[in-house]
């Protein structure tokens, strides 16, 4: 592989991050808009979070013989961090159709709309943190302000990763339109081998397969510290590495394609 | 100093049908070596075609061909946005373009707020947007219009917001496709002087059309386009044509 691509790339996204200004404003007004249209705006989706953490959460402590204290902070952070996650996933493939118009008319960086989505989704994130709040001041767990301070950590590369995952779901997206619907519809997939309901602790020995899950890398960094546990700091290597590798393969495939996009929407 | 200059640009692009446009198709290609089906599903059309041109400072051009000759895709070319297949492309100067309505508008969101995303797309800070309201306002003579969402407004009045605004602040380079022609006779009388001023501030004015009078009226450098083929014509070809 040549370094060409790989350098396109990178000015691609050293554009986009002087567009920064551009991309806070868009997802202020976006949040801004939300409000004006309903009374509460972006908290229904948080609202509609309070109530399926409510219902999950009496329906599987039944099941799974657990204290409500144990469990519902456990389901609370992992559904606020799913929905981060699948919302940045399930928006990506059709990115660049939904945003065909700007991209046909204006000079413009690709890497500057994923960006902006995981932005959006972001601001939805620090949202639904207020409701990881309430559950947290109904159920003290026994966190320290070292442990969140590694839970921001693991907040930080997931969302690294979530970038490269995104611009690269765009490209290909833009590129084969059955890409959309795959990866939508198996979403649901992802949400059930995922350890949003239950913790990757609790899975018997020869469960492993669910570490060949990336999500659950994600969930088990930004959850477990929260909770009051150190994971094992591998975890947290591993997301380092596949942020850089994602990167890597993610600059070069901008660099490659990016200028085609125009052309294939 | 702004210039644009093409040295031999070739832009060829491929149009995909459904197979073409499926993962599925190009993964059960592989699997069977293409012997199952070995249709590409891609057509590859040359929209420009060893195309050199200088544009210089002061130069109003205007370009002429048919429905499919390639002047959209010039025009996209100059802007940056096609990059060229073959050849180079030289540029300098800020850019501003018109080419189809309702690019960069979000229907659901008001007047106001789109010309400010506009200008923002655009390149342009809040605070030259916030200096330039009053005359966005003024000339789109929208009104109280400009606080309802954009997906009221009719065709001609969405030309208007965008013309404003992407006129708000000269550009250097003005590229326009086309829809210059819409809007009321009142809007286009008023649009009319600030057209001429802005194509005068302009160092650099492109704009395809199909009206020989509004080509005869706003440029003194003519290109006609044939099959992705150009050629510098007079204004006497231009007057002939009506």
């Amino acid at each position: 592989m040549s370094v060409t691509p790989f350098l396109r790339g990178l000015d691609d996204v050293r554009r986009t991050f002087g567009k920064a200004p551009v991309i806070v404003y868009l997802a202020i007004s976006d949040t801004k808009a939300r409000y004006i249209r309903s009374l509460i705006g972006p908290f229904w989706p948080v609202l509609g979070n309070a109530i399926g953490i409510l219902g999950l959460g009496a329906v599987w402590t039944a099941l799974l013989g657990l204290s409500a204290s144990q469990y519902i902070p456990s389901l609370a952070v992992g559904l606020v961090i799913w929905q981060l996650i699948s919302g940045c996933i399930s928006d990506s493939p059709g990115l660049i159709g939904r945003k065909a118009m700007i991209i046909r008319n204006i000079e413009f960086p690709l890497t500057f709309f994923p960006l902006s989505t995981v932005a959006g989704h972001l601001v939805n994130f620090t949202h639904s943190l207020l409701i990881v709040i309430a559950v947290f001041l109904i159920y003290p767990q026994p966190t320290t302000p070292t442990l969140i301070l590694i839970s921001v950590a693991g907040l930080i590369l997931t969302l690294v990763n979530l970038l490269w995952f995104a611009t690269i779901l765009a490209i290909v997206g833009a590129r084969y339109r059955d890409v959309e619907p795959a990866i939508i519809s198996s979403l649901p997939l992802l949400f059930l081998l995922s350890p949003v309901l239950f913790r990757a602790e609790q899975l018997p020995f020869g469960a492993s397969i669910i570490w060949f899950n990336p999500v659950t890398y994600a969930i088990t960094a930004i959850r477990e510290p929260l909770l009051g546990m150190l994971p094992n700091p591998s975890i947290y290597a591993g997301l380092a590495v596949t942020a850089l590798m994602g990167w890597t393969l993610m600059l070069a495939v901008v660099g490659k394609w990016s200028k085609r996009v125009p052309f294939w929407i | 100093m702004t210039f644009i200059r093409l040295d031999n640009v070739t832009v060829r692009y491929p149009i995909f049908n459904a197979r073409a446009t499926s993962i599925r198709h190009h993964l059960l290609n592989i699997g069977t070596g293409g012997r199952l089906s070995n249709d590409v599903g891609a057509v590859n059309v040359t929209a420009l075609r060893d195309v050199t041109i200088s544009i210089e400072n002061g130069d109003r051009v205007g370009l002429i061909g048919h429905n499919g000759a390639g002047k959209s895709t010039l025009l996209r070319t100059l802007a940056g946005i096609y990059v060229p297949t073959k050849g180079t492309i030289e540029r300098r100067g800020r850019i501003s373009t018109i080419f189809e309505v309702g690019a960069g508008l979000d229907p659901e969101l008001s007047g106001y707020e789109n010309i400010r995303r506009m200008g923002l797309l655009m390149g342009l800070s809040l605070a030259q947007m916030d200096a330039a309201l009053p005359e966005i306002e003024e000339l789109t003579e929208l009104g109280n219009f400009l606080a309802l969402p954009v997906r009221t407004y009719s065709a001609g009045m969405t030309t208007r917001l965008m013309f404003a605004v992407a006129t708000a602040v000269p550009p250097e380079i003005l590229l326009v496709d086309e829809i210059l022609g819409a809007g009321d006779s009142s809007f286009q009388k008023r649009a009319q002087a600030r057209i001429d001023r802005m194509i005068s501030s302009a160092s650099i004015f492109v704009f395809a059309s199909h009206s020989n009078e509004l080509l005869r009226r706003h440029c003194n450098r003519f290109f006609e386009l044939h099959h992705g083929v150009i050629t510098e014509v007079s204004s006497d070809v231009v007057s002939a044509l009506g």
